[in-house]
C-alpha cells in the first residue's frame, strides 16, 4: 500500500508540475475554458442570489410601491427633459466641430452586460460579467458606465469575463485633470483602513495644486486601452511630494452597487 | 472500496458547489470585506475521511479549479502561478492525513482546527505571494484591514466545520448505498 500511495503521489506531483510548467498561453486557454465550463453555474447562481434578494424586495407594501412609482414618473420626465436637451446640444456640438474642422469624436460600439459576481476574490479588485468572446468581447477591453469608467476586461471565456477595476492596485490607467495640463496615471490603493474605496493620481507636478471637485478623465495614451476622455471621477484632495504631486481620486462609478455596464468592443 | 470512490466524487462535487457558492456570499462588512473561503474547509474533510490516493484526486481538483477562478493577471503573467494552490492543499492534506486515525475515532475538533488554520494560511500565503510580485511597487504593506482578511474566514471556517461534518454525515448515511453507509454515531 505504502509503494502505491508513492507512486501515486510520484504521479500527482508529475501532473502538478505540468500544471506550474504550462506555458502562458496554455494557462489563459485553460483558464479561458474552465470559466466557459463554469459560466452556466455562475449564471445559475446569479439568478438564485437574484431571487433571494427578491423576496426581501416583493415584501414592499403597496404605499412603498406607489411612491416608488410617483418618484420614477418625476425622474423619467426629468430623464425626457435631459435628453432632449443633450439632443440639442449634440446638434450643436456637431456643427460647431465640423465647422473648426476637428477630427470627430470617437464613438464606440458597446456590448451591455450584467453583474454576474463581483469582488470574488480576497486580494483583487474584479467583478464577473455575463458576456464573453461569443459577444465580440476581448481581454483588455475598457468597461463603462453611463457615469464613467469601471475598469477592464482581464479573463474572457466564452460567456464571462472577469473586470478589473479601476481601484485595483494593478489597474493602471493614463489620466488628465480637466481644465489643466495636469496627466498622471491613476492606480487603486493597497489595502488599508484609510483606503474608502478612491484612486491614486500620481507622477503630477508638484505645483499642480489641485482642488477638491476637479473632474478626472482618462487621457488615451496612444496604443493604450482606454479612449480619451472616459470619466475618472473627481478629485478628493492633493499634496506635493518629494519629487511629485499626488491627488486622490474619488471614483466616478459607485463599484459596490453598479449592475449593468457597457464593454467598449470597437469604434464605430 | 465503492464507498471511498463515490466520497471521493462527492467531494470532488461539494468542492465545486463550495467554490460557485463562495462566489455569491457578499464580503462581511464589519470585518475588513472579508470573504467567505469554503474550499479548505472541504479538501480538510475530504483529507481527514478519506484513504490517501482519493485525497489527492479531491486535492488536485479543488486547488486547480480554485486556481483558474481566480487567476489574476498582470502584464499578462498570471500574479500567483496557477498549480500553487494544489501543492498548498498537498501539504495541507497529507498533515491531515497524518491526524485521520484520531479523526476516526472521534475527535472531530481537529477538522474545525485544521480547517480555520488551512484558510487562514492559504490567504497569508496568497498575500505573501502578491506582496512578493509587487515588491518594486511598495512591497509588503501589513496592516489591521489585512490582518482581519486572513483571519476571519478562517475563524468562519473554524465555526462552520462541526455543522460541515454533521450534514456530510448525514449525506452519507442517506444518500450512499446502504452497504457502503458509515456506521450511524449521531443519533
Amino acid at each position: 500500500m505504502a509503494k502505491l500511495n508513492a507512486i501515486l503521489l510520484a504521479v500527482f506531483i508529475f501532473l502538478v508540475g505540468v500544471v506550474l510548467l504550462l506555458s502562458t498561453g496554455a494557462v489563459s486557454s485553460l483558464q479561458s475554458g474552465f470559466l466557459s465550463w463554469v459560466s452556466p453555474f455562475l449564471s445559475a447562481g446569479k439568478v438564485a442570489q437574484d431571487q433571494l434578494g427578491s423576496v426581501g424586495k416583493g415584501l414592499k407594501t403597496l404605499e412603498q410601491l406607489q411612491a416608488e412609482n410617483r418618484q420614477l414618473v418625476v425622474e423619467n420626465r426629468e430623464l425626457r427633459a435631459t435628453v432632449q436637451m443633450l439632443h440639442d446640444l449634440e446638434a450643436e456640438n456637431d456643427r460647431l466641430r465640423e465647422s473648426l474642422g476637428y477630427l470627430e469624436r470617437s464613438k464606440f460600439r458597446l456590448v451591455p452586460a450584467q453583474i454576474i459576481s463581483r469582488d470574488a476574490s480576497t486580494w483583487w479588485q474584479t467583478l464577473r460579467i455575463n458576456r464573453g468572446f461569443e459577444d465580440g468581447i476581448e481581454a483588455d477591453r475598457p468597461v463603462i458606465t453611463d457615469q464613467g469608467l469601471v475598469g477592464k476586461t482581464m479573463v474572457v471565456s466564452k460567456n464571462t469575463s472577469t473586470v478589473l477595476l479601476i481601484t485595483d492596485e494593478n489597474c493602471k490607467v493614463g489620466a488628465r485633470v480637466e481644465g489643466t495640463r495636469e496627466q498622471g496615471i491613476t492606480q487603486g490603493r493597497r489595502i488599508s483602513a484609510e483606503s474608502k474605496g478612491e484612486v491614486e493620481l500620481n507622477f503630477l507636478t508638484k505645483q499642480a495644486d489641485l482642488q477638491p471637485g476637479a473632474e478626472v478623465v482618462s487621457a488615451g495614451v496612444t496604443g493604450g486601452v482606454f479612449p480619451a476622455s472616459l470619466k475618472l471621477g473627481t478629485v478628493k484632495s492633493f499634496r506635493a511630494r518629494d519629487l511629485d504631486g499626488q491627488a486622490l481620486v474619488e471614483p466616478s462609478v459607485d463599484l459596490s452597487t453598479v449592475r449593468d455596464v457597457f464593454v467598449i468592443v470597437s469604434e464605430k | 472500496m465503492k464507498r471511498e470512490v463515490l466520497s471521493c466524487l462527492g467531494l470532488c462535487g461539494v468542492a465545486f458547489l463550495a467554490l460557485i457558492v463562495q462566489e455569491f456570499i457578499p464580503p462581511l462588512a464589519g470585518m475588513g470585506l472579508a470573504r467567505v473561503v469554503l474550499v479548505p474547509m472541504v479538501v480538510c474533510y475530504a483529507a481527514l475521511s478519506l484513504p490517501f490516493a482519493f485525497m489527492l484526486v479531491v486535492v488536485f481538483f479543488s486547488g486547480l479549479s480554485l486556481d483558474l477562478l481566480n487567476l489574476q493577471w498582470v502584464e499578462g503573467k498570471p500574479e500567483i502561478a496557477p498549480g500553487t494552490t494544489i501543492f498548498y492543499f498537498l501539504v495541507v492534506g497529507a498533515i491531515c492525513q497524518g491526524l485521520r486515525v484520531l479523526f476516526l475515532r472521534g475527535y472531530w475538533w481537529l477538522f474545525s482546527l485544521m480547517s480555520g488554520l488551512a484558510t487562514s494560511l492559504l490567504l497569508a500565503l496568497q498575500f505573501l505571494f502578491i506582496s512578493y510580485r509587487r515588491f518594486d511597487t511598495g512591497g509588503m504593506e501589513w496592516n489591521a484591514l489585512v490582518f482581519w482578511r486572513i483571519f476571519t474566514p478562517g475563524l468562519i471556517a473554524f465555526l462552520l466545520a462541526p455543522l460541515f461534518h454533521v450534514l456530510a454525515y448525514l449525506a452519507a448515511r442517506n444518500l450512499l448505498p446502504t452497504e457502503t453507509r458509515p456506521p450511524r454515531v449521531y443519533g
